[in-house]
């Protein structure tokens, strides 16, 4: 088991990666905090885990409620080895269509959110001189195929993951971003059958990626078999874009 | 000990010393059959005996990169012995120091003959009998290969060679779900770099400029490889994973 005993904490935990990412921490020996806005998706997630995932409501964007889910792990534990920031949320807009309001919902959501639990977690990480956090960005940070609020969030989780792994190395803590490329989960469904099969056919795996091969990154991430990986863009897309 | 390359046959190029055996050594750790190959015969021998002694399996071949019908045929020894290949891991590579203005031609090709030629020579033949049922390739870059490196420079454009070829592989391969990735290391402690970590000024210079402020260890060059090669990165081609303490992630700058 890759992650014995690792302290983590998951966010976006109630769905698609999260959830999948949830269980399989577990299954490698993990303790997860699984945590999420919605209680009963997290009920679901969790559920015939033992107890090794524990389900916390939190909106990552309430910065009291951040620090209180961190303080309540540092009581518990002292430690807190592996975070993994992969909430995140999005919807199909054109530039000219984009309300204010939702450019800034999905850039709390999906960038300020990351940047809280990084800064709180990060608090507890020092106290031990260790940690790994993976935050979660996309092939479209890269490509710009997507909305501009998604894009513009994703290509941020770069720019706050390269920045953190070089302040924070000196303290043994580890940053890297996950890149994922089209990847089958509740957030793909409501994408047009032709736009789908078109995607598809960029992929030169020829398929999506399943939720399992994402979570299985992660783990090697937050192990300690990545003890000498930190700032990098971890591309998980089936050869559909060389960073 | 888990098994996470259960039932699996790999060849490991460069594989008597520094990154290419302890690459093996966890390899065979997690259940595969593995096989060495290098140019000299005592290194390849000593590693065997040590995995077979740890309860591996494993076997060597001696075999030239650089030399197209010997590498070749002994890649083909081992599927007619071992019955299959699921793993090539193209980690061989030569390597000449030294100022541009008075580097020989020779020297040049030196580099591409191994590195480029070599990778070559094994992505080509692990592809053409991974056809059927797929299987894993990981080339071996440096982070010379990302950044120019002064007296460096034919190591340094094999291995950017290394690098973009892989990722045409990985398009080529995918639609027999054959994976081709790249591992990029930073300056890991082998044999090879012995030479600029020699004095303490050396490695101190050297980990300055390294945000997690170490050299790497081999071993954990070879958990990264293990992992590209192994199922658990079944959706990953094409990508390059730098293991190098940071180095490369942006430009950093040491202070005391």
């Amino acid at each position: 088991m890759k992650l014995t005993n690792k302290i983590s904490v998951v966010t976006g935990a109630g769905q698609g990666m999260g959830r999948t990412i949830v269980q399989h921490f577990v299954e490698q020996g993990a303790t997860v905090y699984a945590v999420d806005v919605n209680a009963e998706a997290l009920e679901q997630t969790v559920k015939g885990l033992n107890g090794k995932a524990h389900p916390v409501v939190c909106d990552i964007t309430d910065e009291s409620a951040v620090t209180e889910l961190m303080s309540r792990i540092d009581q518990d534990h002292g430690r807190l080895d592996v975070l993994v920031n992969n909430a995140g949320i999005g919807s199909v807009d054109s530039l000219l269509e984009t309300p204010l309001d939702t450019w800034q919902r999905v850039i709390n959501v999906n960038l300020t959110g990351a940047f809280l639990c990084s800064r709180e977690a990060v608090r507890i990480m020092t106290k031990t001189g260790q940690g790994s956090i993976i935050n979660f960005s996309s092939t479209a940070a890269q490509t710009g195929e997507g909305p501009c609020h998604y894009v513009a969030s994703k290509a941020g989780m770069m720019g706050l993951t390269r920045s953190t792994a070089r302040e924070l190395a000196a303290s043994g803590i580890r940053v890297n971003s996950l890149v994922p490329g089209a990847t089958d989960t509740p957030m793909m469904a409501d994408i047009p059958k032709e736009w789908m099969d078109a995607m598809i056919q960029g992929i030169p795996l020829g398929r999506l990626c399943e939720t399992i091969e994402i979570a299985r990154v992660v783990a090697f991430l937050g192990s300690d078999d990545a003890s000498f990986i930190t700032g990098q863009n971890i591309a998980v897309n089936g050869g559909m874009a060389f960073l | 000990m888990t098994q996470r390359l259960a039932n699996k046959v790999a060849i490991v190029t460069g594989g008597g010393t520094g990154i290419g055996a302890a690459t093996a050594t966890r390899m065979a750790e997690e259940g595969a059959t593995v096989v060495v190959f290098g140019r000299r015969e005592a290194p390849l021998k000593d590693v065997v005996a040590s995995i077979v002694e740890n309860g591996g399996k494993a076997d060597y071949r001696v075999a030239d990169v650089s030399d197209e019908a010997a590498f070749v045929s002994a890649i083909d020894e081992v599927v007619s012995d071992y019955g299959k290949l699921d793993i090539m891991v193209n980690n061989a590579a030569a390597f000449t120091w030294g100022a541009l203005t008075e580097m020989t031609t020779e020297d040049w090709h030196a580099n591409f003959k191994t590195t480029v030629d070599g990778t070559f020579w094994g992505t080509r033949r692990a592809m053409q009998l991974m056809q059927k049922n797929g299987g894993s390739i990981v080339n071996l870059s440096s982070i010379c290969g990302v950044f120019g490196t002064a007296w460096m420079s034919g190591y340094s454009a094999a291995k950017a060679a290394v690098t973009n070829f892989s990722r045409a592989a990985a398009s080529e391969g995918a639609a027999a779900n054959i994976r081709c990735n790249v591992v990029i290391p930073g300056v890991i402690e082998t044999d090879a770099t012995a030479g600029m970590l020699s004095d303490d000024t050396a490695r101190a210079n050297t980990a300055k400029l390294i945000p997690l402020q170490r050299v790497g260890h081999a071993t954990e060059l070879a958990n990264a490889v293990l992992f590209l090669a192994s199922d658990e990165a079944s959706y990953i081609t094409g990508a390059t994973l730098a293991v190098d303490g940071g180095r490369s992630s942006d430009l950093y700058t040491a202070m005391d």
